[in-house]
């Protein structure tokens, strides 16, 4: 059920980054009154962003792995909110580049919000998630949504002793890097291989990735289940490609089969059949 | 293990559809219905959150000594007077949150956050119970409805408004899970992934709305939840009305047992059966 130590850890930091990002995302919300600019225009971009980072990552994912992808967000958005520990907060605050580092912002962290709902699934064996997927996202909900009670106070706290609120993220998303050294790619076929390899379309990916990722309730063979490769539904396909050797004479292996053999036609004296036909014949007979 | 029947017949590719196509020719009548109502409340339902900044906008001050605007460290030094006749009709305005007060805006960001919170836990227990699902989608777009209608009437308390505060965001919680469970259910393959798209598309436009309501009439809070509150409660009615396709007696709902075994742990936390139990112990031995 646990295979190794490194599932262990992944899981750790996984779920730290979920409470960290879904923390600094309420915190830009809450923040956006102190930006530079227009207030209004600030708060469209906040609602528009939502829509461009969740087609982002849809159209990012495709090309590049997941993991690799969170792990040069994460050394971005490290950098960037060091910014506020070392530059003085008269340089930056109400400032238009102000504006663009946190629309900047906001929409990263989206990016890795969606990526890291991915990354959990992709890379966490399959037996771990079929098992625990339930508990690991519950725990992460209940601490993502536990640690937003902090963000009035944390920003009330900094600016009352002279400080910008990002410095204290800085420091968090400094420390969430460090950690992210410790996790490791353990698998490397995943959902992004599959999708490709089964050429769905891009309504069908979103489907997969944002309505099966994004809400932590539906398990991701949910979605899976629901889009078919020669008729046999994603989730056997993959289990089929990672776990091959172990499904000989099992029920998906049949499934695999016998769907194979519906599509394949022949003409037995003049009358068209699926191979699957013919078989059906012939045992009869 | 590779056949060689895979490579002998490739599937064809229909030519991809775009959204307005997937909508009309994907959905019946009646899911087109739902896929709008359901959009609709979880537009309505957001509108709480992203709008915060507009509803406690830092009011036009006064500094009585010059009898010029001045910012907030400034005037807390000094006397001042809110200028609500030009400046922002927000809650920060009306209730005076500036200097010492601001702990009270504080206060009610924080409620807004202990409904997500509180939201969260009692959604995930009520989960399991498929039936429910629209049921509580509607309910949680009233509950919106009656909350921010609710602020209305009681404008002069502003204890009560951080109360009512908690509670729209906690319907919102509601919308935000059940509102993709209830997709996930309900539709399949290309309009499941349209209808995801289309989640996030009037959460932008009703963000957008919004902003503008509260641009064009100078962060008008009462305005605000009027319009916002109004239109929740239409979206929950309607969304009560139509009724989903979706056979919940069905035995063989895979999603069903999704969400079962979805649920294992929060059961462990109440019964402590033997079996749930185990598992519990394996998670504090490897874990914890």
């Amino acid at each position: 059920m646990w295979p190794n130590i490194q599932i262990r850890k992944n899981f750790i930091v996984y779920a730290l980054f979920w409470g960290m990002n879904a923390m600094v995302y309420s915190m830009i919300l809450v923040e956006v009154e102190s930006l530079g600019g227009n207030l209004y225009i600030n708060c469209i971009v906040c609602s528009l962003l939502e829509l461009a980072s969740t087609l982002a990552t849809g159209a990012i994912t495709k090309k590049y792995n997941c993991f690799v992808l969170l792990r040069y967000i994460l050394t971005l958005v490290s950098i960037f909110f060091s910014i506020f520990i070392f530059c003085p907060p008269n340089l930056i605050t109400g400032s238009n580049i102000q504006v663009c580092f946190f629309v900047f912002c906001l929409f990263v962290i989206k990016v890795i919000c969606n990526s890291l709902h991915i990354v959990t699934y992709l890379y966490l064996p399959k037996a771990f998630t079929d098992k625990y997927v339930g508990f690991w996202m519950l725990c992460s909900r209940f601490w993502a949504r536990f640690i937003l009670l902090l963000v009035p106070t944390i920003s009330y706290l900094m600016r009352s002793i002279g400080l910008h609120p990002f410095c204290f993220y800085g420091f968090c998303w400094i420390i969430c890097r460090i950690i992210f050294r410790f996790t490791k790619e353990v698998q490397s076929e995943g959902v992004d291989d599959l999708l490709n390899e089964a050429e769905v379309n891009d309504f069908e990916r979103m489907s997969v990735l944002t309505g099966s990722f994004g809400y932590g309730a539906i398990t991701h063979d949910d979605n899976l289940v629901n889009i078919k490769v020669d008729g046999v539904p994603l989730s056997v396909v993959r289990k089929f490609k990672q776990e091959g050797g172990s499904f000989k004479n099992s029920s998906e292996f049949l499934k695999l089969r016998d769907s194979v053999l519906k599509r394949s036609k022949v003409t037995v004296k003049g009358e068209k059949m699926s191979l699957f036909e013919l078989k059906e014949k012939f045992i009869k007979i | 293990m590779k056949s060689p029947l895979i490579d002998k017949a490739p599937p064809k590719k229909d030519p991809p559809l775009s959204l307005l196509q997937i909508f009309k020719q994907k959905a019946t009548p009646n899911e087109q219905k739902i896929i709008i109502l359901a959009c609709f409340i979880v537009a309505m339902s957001g509108s709480l959150l992203l709008g915060i900044p507009i509803l406690f906008k830092d009011p036009k001050l006064i500094c009585l000594s010059e009898n010029i605007v001045c910012f907030e460290d400034t005037a807390c030094s000094q006397d001042y007077n809110i200028d609500l006749k030009t400046g922002p009709k927000s809650l920060s305005s009306e209730f005076g949150l500036v200097c010492e007060q601001k702990q009270q805006k504080t206060f009610a960001i924080t409620m807004s956050f202990l409904g997500i919170f509180l939201g969260t836990i009692t959604s995930t227990f009520i989960l399991f119970h498929a039936k429910w699902r629209q049921f509580l989608l509607s309910l949680a777009s009233l509950i919106i409805g009656a909350s921010m209608l609710g602020m209305l009437c009681f404008s002069d308390n502003f204890f009560m408004i951080s109360i009512l505060i908690f509670t729209t965001n906690y319907g919102f919680v509601y919308i935000n899970v059940y509102s993709y469970l209830f997709l996930a259910e309900n539709f399949k393959g290309e309009l499941a992934g349209f209808i995801t798209i289309m989640y996030s598309v009037v959460w932008g436009i009703a963000g957008t709305g919004f902003a503008i309501i509260g641009l064009c009439t100078n962060a008008n809070w009462r305005i605000y939840c009027a319009i916002n509150g109004t239109l929740s409660a239409i979206g929950g009615i309607g969304f009560l009305i139509v009724k989903s396709e979706k056979n919940y007696d069905d035995e063989n709902d895979g999603n069903k047992e999704e969400v079962r075994n979805f649920l294992k742990f929060p059961r462990v936390l109440i019964f402590f059966r033997n079996k749930e139990t185990k598992l519990m112990f394996i998670f504090q031995r490897y874990v914890a």
